[in-house]
């Protein structure tokens, strides 16, 4: 027995190798001699909020229809009307991609799905803009109700439809070959004007969404535990906001109310497409402004911590506030509960900050493309009379580092921004606050919100003829120069609000290195030497993979998104002491937890050598940005007060788009009914035969076993 | 969709070995239980030439290697599959002596067309399932063949080959048992050589530089025109005559009043 | 005469002695049980005698297929002994297969209402054909072995189609991500060697798990703890017709994204659950029976297939079958024990854990009254025997014997593997295996040498040693033509006497006597198969084809059944019992991984290509 067993486990482990060595060699299946799969993962998804259901999903099986590539608008009236192999997907440029466009393709029952080709992306395609937000952005959450001001006159809201059709963006140009060389030239096109008939080429979109109906729903049925396995439909969006401040206030000391000035911006965005999260104008500058303006403050930091007198300054970077304010309203929230900054149990803590220790409010939106060479400054109309001589002030100090601010019609309703959070909280007038933005009535920016709002539309693309990935890092743009500028005057008008004294731009003057280096690194690529010193030692292989900017979209709250870290570190290396300490004791040592340790790969010994790593020590922390209806704490939220952010997003399981041949119904018709009379005739023959044998196969001494019998044609 | 297309050619591929396995077979556990010996045997020939495919590493892209050796040890294993029957039929005469001694030898000869029969089908059902299942199942998917250039009869063509071998296969069976009982090698000769013959005609299939579009009629009609020589010797080996076939048609009618 | 049926045991085959414990089985098992037995055992008494007269009678003068019927039933006796050891102590890895004699041929004819394999190949032979009627019988027997092979063959088929249907169609079948405790290293990484060494690591603890828990078995069932037993095994059974179901039911729906209202849902399982309950633990349509094990054992192999790693899957196949050889055969094995425990009881072990393609208590419903009420006796003396835990098998034998073992035989299947399922998918799932599995080998062993003995008496006049290898149709055909020749001198000798009897049977008791010769009748053509074999078969068709090569699957289903031909064969030729799992399976294994790795290369270019060989 014992012999057989050892004998049967090395047939087991031989077949195991065997198998093994084998498994490499796969020869062709027909399938695929039938099918062209695609790469493209960039698919419009689900997103869900309290009352209804956004965005694109396939059917659960994926939807196929005949490819047409829509080039005039004679193909908008085959596909829609006259075209005979239908349900159809048609292809569409980029210029083609429009509101009115899309939604009258999905609106038909001939349209099975729509592909949009966005292969080297021009803004020059779209002379009126393309965004994929409403004209009011966050209507309906900020404190102005309505939408009598069309702040993004590009948008449509197209996200904000409910298109029940699945919808691809190629951005590989191997993919655009396939499916229009590969299948529409060869099969589809039509040959001088002549339609083509089955077989065709079709493509089937796969893009089938677990959630549905709206936030409520797919959250509940998340919750159901009726299974030994809980299947999750849908996760709320959300994130970390990466929060500084300057003086490190500890919790036996108090904080004095009015003390604190917010420094704020939003770092997300969205667009239609998975993956496709550029957000230059919409968020970039703004990021890129406020980390060099707390660089530059920070040379003056020890001055302004000293002075008992002076305010605290507290940089904000809000994640979420594309989906109706989520990381403002957070914050909000958790000082109300007086958990800001959230205490991680040391002895000595962050001193909490409250709304009534907010002095003032001041708040970065786009700033890349200036409305008449100008930054324009929105006041909340009703604590106008409070913000005067701060705006002269700013004023004043950007003539200094010529950026021209001017203010924006005092009547104006504020332009979307988180400022609208804490203004709905403070009450009318009560807080100082204004917003710097780059428009003066609607957005300059022309792709708030969509997948176009890329480094070329704000000026920090380079010259064509600047290839060298570090001749382009540290190469000064347009763009680069007045961000610098924009930030050394904030960054005095910041030491004037906390301290009272003048400081000189020499001081306090924001290093457009920084500025160039950042913009490279948030919208060129993130494998940049910025990026590569603040990272720590464990992430650089993950950073170092991929090439492509990372996405500006907020995403579900089960992880930090890449850009939330990377600002985090950057904060961190600008504000930050270098501290002698290693890998391991580089961490709240002193259970002084108002500060946070990072771990960072530093500079390299010699040119492209190895790092030699660094312990920054800084105040910079992550606080969570997650909807406050869905906080732990939050009790029967009624789902319809529009009070907090409801957005989730619908799970899925893969996107998968491939190119193959359908024939035509006659066609399959033909072959069912020949297989299906091959069928009945051979059972009808066989029963006749087998009734038969006896007579068929009669032969001397026969039996009866020939009641079976072979011959059967 | 091409669902119909799937269930075409299952039906066109499988239909007539369906009804003979229903009609004639599945009644018979004796002979269900021959059927699938038999279809194991194939699997152990097809197993076997695989095997020599994939050990002769460079002639691993030459197919016809690997075709022509798996047709002989196919049929090298239908006569270790003979043999093997032949015992059990011995077998079966000494339990069937135990009683009653007479009986034996009808039955037995009987025994012998029947196994043939049944052995040869099941041969030719596993070498269909073999060589089409997979085939169905990427057919069920939406799409049909022809992106890559391939014919849009593709799926026809391997239904009707599918068909056209599973009835060779089991025909070749009678004849060959046959002629090793009865010592009539012509008959093996045959066997093999049509089994070759048909088998290297479907190399027309593959689609060349020369000949883009496979030719399919080259391969099928050829096939078929054996099928129908080989299933009227082996009707006739199987003891039947084109009298027997007058006489049960003339009959038939009131055949079906008594049923 | 209940002296010497006391000593009388079965494990001395002596002719003399095994014939008077053969034919006075019934007084014999009275000495455990109380007076109603006695009372009911004697009136069952005398119609036996002249059955077996009746038989006898018919033999004698070569007789018309009629008279065939109560012939059979001359035999019985030590038939239904056979049975009823075996029934109770079959392993559900153990195929047991109770032979009888030949000429019950057209028996099942008529009996065979509603058996599918046994019934079809009636029709052509049902016109009266005087003359080749022998031939028929003859025929009959040639196709017996055949006939209880294919009886396996539907099921397992069955059971495997489910399988492979679910694990194609539903991907939360085929995509593990959470696995079993017993697998701790879930062979995340790339090494082969790693994952080799994790598998069989994980193998070895579910083969420790299931030792232990055999060994639990063991000890309980010394202690004779059988309510611990069954209750555990009821419970669990309810966990798999139940929550199984459910969550298979829930799968599907939301596979086909169908939408479904939890009162129309919970009606479907409530409904589900109760009747399989009361199919497998009580009574009920034997079809519906067979269909509810079919389905647990499919649930079960499911199961299987989600919740084991990959290779650590295969190499438990492997232990498995290493296991299952060891504990069957090595004389020392912990069911070997079981199993002898068993036998000084002479009782069933845990009665069932078996597919059986038998007619159970389902005859109930058409006997005649006295033979109900009998039934209703024995259904409760059984339940007091089974918690008293004295249930011998014999008490339930003056009509269809061993029926209410055969009853809760399956009951504990189902409840065995469900335990499986329940508390520790695998460990129990070999307590399926095991536990009966020796019993079987025990049982078997003593039934059989007995019955060999006769086998070559009865061959030695006939000049036909059973000693030569045939196939497997032939071997069994051997065997069993031996016991039938046995079953003919025997009643001779014991009742020749009492022919004139026979001459004036009432009709009326002919009728009753008939149905009861169809029961046990029945009872004795029985094949049966454990769910473990099922499961198994099914787990490994079920990862074939979970890769979606369909030829893998199909080449590895035809092994299987090949296999199963074989043990069916070596049973018949070791007249020992052997577990069914290791040819099987291990074909099946050397099939899947040679076809997938050398086969489907091949056939796929073949086909790709439209060559055909």
């Amino acid at each position: 027995m014992a012999t057989h067993s050892r004998q049967l486990y090395l047939l087991l482990t031989l077949i195991f190798l065997l198998s093994h060595c084998i498994s490499q060699v796969r020869p062709k299946r027909i399938k695929d001699m039938i099918y062209i799969p695609l790469e493209a993962q960039n698919a419009c998804f689900r997103l869900l909020n309290a009352t209804n259901q956004i965005g694109c999903s396939s059917a659960q099986a994926g939807n196929t229809g005949a490819v047409h590539y829509m080039q005039t608008d004679d193909d908008m009236d085959f596909v829609l009307k006259t075209g005979t192999t239908n349900p159809y997907i048609p292809i569409l440029d980029a210029k083609d991609f429009t509101t009115d466009k899309v939604l009258k393709l999905a609106k038909s029952d001939r349209v099975n799905g729509i592909v949009v080709i966005s292969v080297n992306l021009t803004t020059s395609d779209l002379p009126n803009g393309f965004s994929a937000d409403k004209s009011c952005p966050n209507e309906g959450y900020g404190n102005h109700q309505g939408c009598d001001k069309k702040w993004n006159a590009a948008g449509h809201g197209m996200l904000f439809e409910d298109l029940d059709i699945p919808i691809f963006s190629l951005t590989a140009q191997g993919d655009v070959d396939k499916i229009l060389t590969r299948c529409w030239e060869p099969f589809n096109k039509p040959i001088n004007g002549k339609a083509r008939t089955f077989p065709v080429c079709a493509v089937q979109l796969l893009s089938p969404m677990f959630a549905a109906k709206d936030a409520e729903t797919c959250i509940r049925r998340s919750n159901l535990i009726n299974d030994l396995s809980v299947t999750i439909y849908c996760d709320p969006l959300g994130d970390k906001n990466v929060v500084t401040t300057l003086k490190a206030i500890p919790s036996n000391e108090t904080r004095p109310p009015k003390s604190v000035i917010v420094v704020a911006t939003r770092v997300d965005s969205f667009s239609m497409f998975q993956n496709e999260f550029p957000s230059a104008d919409t968020t970039v500058t703004g990021i890129v402004t406020l980390l060099a303006t707390a660089k530059a403050l920070w040379k003056l930091q020890d001055f302004i911590a000293s002075q008992k007198s002076s305010k605290d300054v507290m940089f904000a970077f809000f994640q979420g506030e594309a989906f109706d304010y989520i990381g403002s309203s957070r914050m909000l929230y958790e000082m109300k509960k007086n958990r800001f900054p959230a205490a991680t149990g040391g002895n000595v803590k962050l001193q909490t900050i409250d709304m009534k220790h907010i002095a003032q409010f001041v708040e970065l939106s786009q700033v890349g493309l200036r409305d008449q060479d100008s930054l324009w400054l929105h006041v909340d109309p009703k604590a106008h009379n409070q913000t005067v001589d701060m705006l002269a002030k700013l004023k004043k100090y950007g003539a200094a580092s010529n950026t021209t601010f001017n203010e924006s019609p005092v009547a104006d309703s504020l332009p979307p921004a988180s400022l609208q959070t804490f203004l709905k909280e403070a009450g009318d007038g009560s807080l100082p606050s204004f917003v710097v933005t780059d428009h003066k009535e609607a957005f300059t920016n022309k792709f708030y919100n969509s997948r176009l709002d890329v480094a070329s539309s704000i000026g920090a693309d380079y010259p064509k003829d600047m290839n060298d990935t570090n001749e382009q890092y540290n190469a000064n743009t347009t763009q680069s120069e007045r961000i610098t500028g924009l930030a050394t005057a904030l960054a005095q008008y910041l030491f004037w609000a906390a301290t009272g004294n003048e400081s000189t731009p020499e001081e306090l003057q924001a290093d457009i290195e920084d500025v160039n280096h950042m913009l490279f690194c948030f919208l060129h690529s993130p494998h940049c030497e910025l990026f590569n010193y603040t990272i720590s030692p464990d992430n650089a292989d993950a950073l170092n993979k991929n090439k492509q900017p990372f996405p500006f979209y907020v995403t579900v709250t089960s992880s930090t998104n890449q850009v939330t870290s990377l600002i985090q570190r950057v904060l961190g290396y600008f504000t930050g002491k270098v501290v002698n300490g290693s890998a391991d004791n580089c961490k709240v040592t002193d259970s002084d937890e108002r500060y946070s340790y990072m771990w960072m790969q530093g500079p390299m010994k010699t040119p492209g050598g190895s790092r030699e790593a660094v312990c920054y020590k800084n105040t910079v922390k992550l606080s969570v940005a997650e909807s406050p209806a869905f906080a732990d704490d939050m009790e029967d939220y009624d789902w319809n007060s529009r009070k907090y952010s409801t957005w989730t997003e619908s799970r899925w399981d893969t996107f998968t788009i491939r190119v193959f041949m359908i024939p035509s119904k006659q066609f399959q018709t033909q072959v069912l009914s020949t297989g299906v009379i091959f069928l009945v005739v051979s059972l009808v023959f066989m029963y006749w035969v087998n009734a038969k044998a006896d007579i068929l196969f009669t032969r001397t001494g026969v039996s009866r076993e020939y009641l079976v019998n072979p011959a059967d044609t | 969709m091409t669902i119909m297309e799937f269930f075409g050619c299952t039906f066109i591929a499988f239909g007539p070995p369906f009804a003979m396995f229903l009609f004639t077979i599945a009644r018979d556990p004796l002979r269900v239980i021959v059927l699938i010996a038999s279809g194991f045997f194939w699997l152990l020939s097809l197993l076997l030439s695989s095997l020599l495919w994939f050990a002769v590493v460079p002639l691993r892209d030459k197919l016809v290697f690997g075709l022509v050796f798996s047709v002989m040890f196919q049929e090298a294993f239908r006569f270790l599959f003979y043999k093997l029957l032949r015992k059990a039929d011995d077998g079966l005469q000494k339990v069937s002596q135990v009683t009653e001694a007479e009986h034996v030898t009808p039955r037995d000869i009987s025994n012998k067309h029947i196994m043939a029969y049944v052995s040869g089908l099941g041969f030719g059902i596993l070498s269909g399932a073999f060589s089409i299942v997979n085939v169905l199942a990427d057919m069920a998917g939406p799409g049909t063949i022809g992106i890559l250039g391939d014919s849009p009869y593709f799926f026809l063509a391997s239904a009707f080959l599918t068909l056209c071998f599973i009835l060779l296969h089991t025909f070749w069976g009678i004849l060959f048992f046959n002629g090793l009982d009865k010592k009539r090698y012509w008959m093996i000769a045959y066997v093999v050589g049509t089994h070759m013959l048909v088998s290297c005609l479907t190399l027309l299939n593959k689609p060349t530089q020369s000949q883009p579009e496979p030719l399919y009629l080259a391969s099928i009609i050829p096939g078929y025109l054996v099928l129908l020589v080989t299933g009227v010797l082996a009707f006739r080996t199987a003891g039947g005559s084109l009298y027997n076939i007058r006489a049960a048609c003339s009959c038939r009618k009131g055949r079906f009043d008594i049923d | 005469m209940s002296a010497d049926l006391l000593t009388g045991t079965h494990n001395r085959p002596d002719e003399p002695n095994e014939r008077t414990s053969l034919m006075s089985r019934q007084p014999s098992n009275s000495r455990s049980t109380q007076l109603d037995d006695i009372m009911d055992v004697t009136s069952a008494s005398p119609a036996r005698l002249i059955e077996a007269d009746v038989g006898v009678a018919a033999d004698d003068d070569g007789t018309p297929a009629t008279y065939d019927n109560q012939m059979v039933r001359g035999d019985d006796p030590d038939l239904s002994l056979n049975t009823s050891n075996n029934m109770g102590q079959s392993a559900d890895n153990i195929v047991v297969e109770i032979r009888d004699p030949n000429r019950q041929a057209p028996l099942t004819m008529d009996a065979a209402g509603d058996r599918g394999p046994v019934r079809r190949n009636q029709p052509q032979q049902q016109q009266p054909r005087s003359q080749q009627e022998e031939e028929e019988e003859e025929e009959e027997t040639l196709l017996y072995g055949a006939k209880h092979v294919i009886m396996l063959f539907i099921p397992v088929t069955l059971c495997m189609a489910v399988v492979v249907a679910t694990i194609s169609s539903i991907s939360f079948y085929s995509t593990g991500d959470t696995y079993l405790v017993y697998t701790p290293f879930h062979e995340k990484t790339e090494d082969t060697g790693t994952k080799l060494w994790q598998s069989f690591a994980n193998a070895g603890i579910l083969l420790g798990v299931i030792i232990t828990m055999t060994i639990v078995l063991l000890v309980l069932y010394k202690y004779e703890c059988y309510k611990i037993i069954h209750g555990w095994l009821i419970g669990s059974s309810v966990m798999l017709l139940f929550l199984f179901s459910y969550i298979y039911l829930s799968e599907v729906l939301r596979a086909y994204n169908v939408p479904l209202d939890y009162i129309t849902l919970v009606i479907l399982i409530w409904n589900f659950g109760v009747v399989g309950m009361v199919c497998i633990h009580w009574k009920g349509p034997l079809l519906l029976q067979q269909l509810y094990l079919i389905v647990i054992s499919a649930l079960m192999a499911l199961i299987f297939i989600k919740y084991l790693p990959d290779w650590t899957l295969w190499v438990v196949l492997g232990v498995m079958v290493v296991w299952d050889l060891v504990a069957v055969l090595c004389p020392k094995g912990p069911l070997r024990m079981l199993v002898e425990t068993a036998s000084q009881r002479n009782e069933p072990i845990f009665p069932g854990l078996i597919y059986s393609s038998t007619m159970m208590w389902q005859v109930a419903g058409m006997a005649d009254s006295d033979d109900k009420d009998q039934k209703k006796k024995k259904g409760k003396r059984n339940s007091q025997t089974s918690q008293t835990g004295s249930a011998t098998p014999s008490l339930a034998s003056n009509s269809p014997p061993s029926t209410p073992a055969a009853t809760d035989n399956n009951s504990t299947v189902a409840s065995q593997v469900i335990a499986g399922a329940a508390n520790n998918v695998t460990s129990t799932s070999t307590s399926v295996d095991t536990g009966p599995g020796g019993g079987a080998a025990g049982g078997r062993e003593e039934v059989d040498d007995g019955g060999f003995e006769e086998h070559l008496r009865a061959k030695g006049p006939r000049s036909n040693s059973p000693g030569n290898a045939l196939t497997s149709s032939t071997e069994s055909q051997q065997a069993r033509s031996a016991v039938e020749a046995l079953n003919h001198t025997a009643p001779n000798s014991s009742t020749a006497r009492q022919q004139a009897g026979s001459a004036q049977t009432p009709a009326a008791q002919q009728q009753g006597n008939h149905q009861q010769a169809d029961d046990e009748d029945d009872e004795e053509r029985g094949v049966k198969l454990g769910l473990g074999d099922f499961i198994f078969y099914s787990v490994l068709v079920g990862k074939a084809a979970s890769n979606g090569d369909w030829n893998t699957t199909l080449a590895c289903f035809v092994a299987i059944l090949i296999g199963l031909c074989f043990t069916l064969l070596l049973l018949a030729i070791f007249k020992k019992a052997l577990p069914a799992l290791p040819i099987s399976i291990t074909f099946g294994l050397i099939f899947n991984f040679v076809t997938s790795g050398l086969v489907q290369p091949f056939s796929d270019s073949l086909a790709s290509e439209q060559l055909y060989i």
